[in-house]
């Protein structure tokens, strides 16, 4: 009996150990690195990013939109004359390496895709540079490291020889990391 | 006389306020506002930056000039530039000349910056690879870590990083033009 007690006890404390050890993991290391933009910076309001467009792309930017809104409760939707316009897509043009910026203002703010790359693009390097710039109005971040070749949210998203067109895993999980 | 004392003590509360507010302006930190790029090939394989260049320049930001934003296209500002070594191209060293970059800095209070690019600040000296515009203008082909790539601060030369250069000379013997460029 006196030996049942002892290894009961000792199975006991064992498991206490390792219940307390699972614990504390969970606590200290997340369980998904996240990447979004410092300072919690998006074109989001109130749940909705209201757009206007200007620009050439629009099969690009419709299969952007279609692509990001069933991934969770963000939608982007037209603006109209009862809502606010919080993004401005547009396009430019320069010969650089850049396919396309997001930038935040005060204001509305812009999506501008650069003619440079996107007149002759094809239509899978459209769809992954146009869903790639509404991941940073959702407040998604670059990827620069070769762990994320393939993702949306990889700064060269058309880089790799499987260009993805719509938001991976990885991608998804830090939409819902930062939305829920 | 009572009601000029009235009149000196709010002219007096009117100024103080005035001189409030411009302190708290002077000292309050400017508005940043990020601008995210994404890149149409593999920016961070240097040779490929070398190879998609149209030159390569080692030179001093002589000054910073006028913040643009034209509407049509993202902010930028021009700047002036003294060329120190050519590392690739046909610029002349020694030549001074306008560049431009996307991104303001309107009176260092309302900055827009390009996100993960090394800021350009005036008397420094970087790597530069410029890509010539429609309009046969320079404009810098911003891109993390090596362009703009620091090199020395413009009032202690003898700290110029030399490995940035060798790099550089490396990245550009053996540059690469990327395979999918536009036609």
């Amino acid at each position: 009996v006196v030996v049942d007690s002892r290894s009961h006890r000792f199975r006991c404390a064992v498991l206490a150990v390792v219940g307390g050890l699972v614990i504390s993991v969970q606590f200290v290391l997340p369980a998904h690195a996240a990447h979004l933009l410092p300072s919690g910076v998006d074109s989001v309001h109130g749940g909705e990013i209201h757009y206007q467009e200007a620009t050439d792309y629009d099969a690009a930017l419709t299969y952007a939109r279609d692509a990001w809104n069933p991934v969770g409760s963000v939608d982007f939707k037209p603006d109209t004359a009862s809502t606010v316009n919080d993004l401005q897509y547009d396009d430019y043009f320069e010969v650089t390496s850049t396919v396309g910026y997001w930038t935040e203002s005060a204001g509305e703010d812009n999506i501008w895709f650069n003619d440079y790359w996107f007149a002759g693009g094809s239509v899978t390097n459209r769809r992954a540079w146009a869903t790639h710039e509404d991941g940073h109005a959702l407040g998604l971040d670059d990827h620069y490291s070769d762990t994320w070749n393939n993702t949306i949210m990889d700064s060269c998203p058309a880089c790799d020889s499987s260009v993805p067109t719509s938001p991976t895993a990885h991608d998804r999980a830090d939409y819902h990391d930062r939305w829920g | 006389m009572h009601v000029a004392r009235r009149v000196t003590v709010r002219a007096f509360v009117v100024a103080a306020t005035l001189a409030a507010g411009a302190l708290v302006y002077a000292v309050w930190p400017p508005d940043v506002d990020y601008v995210e790029s994404s890149y149409g090939f593999d920016v961070g394989d240097q040779a490929k930056v070398a190879g998609f260049s149209d030159h390569v320049v080692v030179a001093s930001v002589v000054s910073v000039g006028e913040s643009v934003d034209p509407k049509t296209a993202p902010p930028f500002t021009t700047y002036t530039i003294q060329i120190e070594t050519v590392l690739k191209g046909s610029l002349k060293s020694g030549s001074t000349l306008p560049v431009t970059q996307t991104g303001v800095d309107l009176s260092g209070k309302q900055i827009t910056q390009l996100a993960d690019i090394t800021p350009v600040r005036e008397g420094s000296r970087y790597v530069l690879a410029l890509k010539t515009q429609r309009d046969q203008s320079l404009r810098i082909d911003s891109v993390p870590v090596f362009s703009p790539q620091f090199v020395s601060d413009g009032s202690d030369r003898s700290s110029l990083d030399i490995k940035v250069i060798t790099d550089w000379k490396d990245a550009i013997a053996h540059q690469v033009v990327p395979s999918n460029l536009p036609r």
